[in-house]
């Protein structure tokens, strides 16, 4: 099972949750959704993986293609709260050297602050 | 005088043919041993022996149309046929497994003492067949390991099954002759051909379901998508973005296809450095693989989805 929830903030950022397995199946479902998110044309976009148990290859795969496509499009993809786990697996596919990764939302948000003022 | 190494096809045709002739001797020992006996467990002998050599003998041929079928039919291998031929022999093994099983119940319903020169002769068989399986079943394992070809791996589990199934039959045709005063012994003939059956069984399973997915084109096991992956995000400022990646197995061999998109500024020369990095690693750390960089300029989906 896996869900996504979005959340719109007023600076134009946007919060996006993963809960459950992001598998094969659903990295079909959750590229479509990053995709429209990329085309809305959001600047700063911090996916929440505190509740998401599993990250297949599939899932990986699209948020590698993700960072590709924010680059191009200008959005900034940052990552927060991964599960040991799911940080294993993103260390061993050397994804830590693409996305910045933060131990909270909070975090997140202050970075680009901070980056912002700078 | 010249020296030609040996290619791993003629070597694979070479083991495949030995086996051929080897099954027939065996198959006809088997048969005059049944013949002049009234053992249950010979008689499962010689079906089974005769099923194996049938399937030792689609391998030769499958291996021999490939040698005579021209050099440019298979521009991908010969995986898919041996993945063909791996689950005929599996097939086969059932067929085996279920005619040991009828006979065995018939035998537990009807005991009785073996005896007939058939015996005598199903016994020096056993001795004989034990030493040429295993020589042969070892020399296809090497085979195997040095050209990971499934029709070779599935030649040497035949081979040893057969060689291991020898042994035993010749230690419960000794048992069932020592022990002919006794009446519990008229089971070890039966019994004992159930608990060849169980071994034949596993080793069916096996060849079949690995043959079984090989053949249904699956894609690569997560730790080797991740190796690509890996690579990927290793030269990800080298190319505009990734439309797609695909993979498939075809026998032994894996075929990997990667879209990407690179800048139009960039030169062909870089495009050829990025692409040729990114293939030569993958193909050191992924066996057999054959890596493909296609230019792509929109998204590459996944043919079944469709």
């Amino acid at each position: 099972m896996f869900e996504t929830q979005h959340t719109k903030h007023d600076d134009g950022s946007v919060h996006v949750i993963l809960k459950g397995n992001l598998d094969a199946v659903a990295a079909e479902r959750f590229e479509t959704e990053l995709e429209s998110l990329l085309e809305a044309g959001t600047p700063f976009l911090v996916i929440d993986m505190e509740n998401l148990r599993y990250l297949a290859s599939a899932g990986l795969r699209v948020l590698l293609s993700g960072a590709k496509k924010g680059k191009k499009k200008g959005t900034e993809i940052v990552l927060c709260s991964l599960q040991p786990l799911v940080l294993e697996i993103f260390d061993t596919a050397g994804f830590t050297r693409i996305f910045s990764v933060f131990k909270s939302r909070e975090e997140a948000h202050k970075s680009r602050g901070k980056r912002q003022q700078a | 005088m010249s020296h030609h190494a040996a290619s791993p096809g003629t070597n694979k045709e070479g083991a495949a043919l030995a086996g051929v002739w080897a099954g027939l001797l065996d198959v006809g020992i088997c048969l005059a041993a049944v013949l002049a006996s009234n053992s249950a467990v010979l008689l499962a002998d010689f079906l089974k022996t005769f099923l194996e050599w049938i399937a030792v003998l689609l391998a030769w041929l499958a291996l021999w149309r490939i040698k005579h079928g021209g050099s440019h039919k298979f521009d991908y291998g010969i995986g898919k046929l041996e993945s063909f031929a791996g689950m005929a022999v599996g097939t086969l093994m059932i067929l085996c497994l279920l005619v040991i099983g009828f006979n065995a119940v018939r035998n537990i319903l009807h005991p009785a003492h073996v005896a007939g020169l058939g015996v005598w002769i199903g016994l020096a068989d056993q001795v004989l067949f034990a030493g040429i399986n295993t020589r042969l079943g070892l020399q296809s394992r090497r085979m195997a390991h040095s050209t990971g070809s499934p029709i070779m791996g599935a030649q040497a589990r035949l081979m040893l099954t057969r060689a291991a199934a020898n042994i035993f039959i010749l230690v419960a045709l000794g048992l069932s002759v020592a022990l002919k005063h006794y009446h519990w012994a008229t089971y070890i003939d039966p019994l004992s051909s159930i608990i060849i059956a169980a071994s034949i069984l596993m080793a069916a399973l096996g060849l079949l379901s690995s043959s079984f997915y090989d053949l249904m084109d699956r894609t690569l096991e997560e730790e080797n998508q991740i190796i690509i992956l890996r690579e990927l995000a290793g030269h990800f400022e080298e190319y505009e973005e990734l439309h797609g990646i695909r993979s498939r197995r075809s026998g032994s061999k894996v075929f990997i296809e990667i879209f990407l998109e690179f800048d139009p500024e960039d030169t062909m020369a870089e495009i050829q450095k990025t692409a040729a990095d990114i293939r030569q690693n993958i193909e050191a750390k992924i066996n057999n693989s054959s890596v493909t960089i296609a230019l792509a300029d929109r998204p590459v989906r996944n043919l079944s989805h469709k």
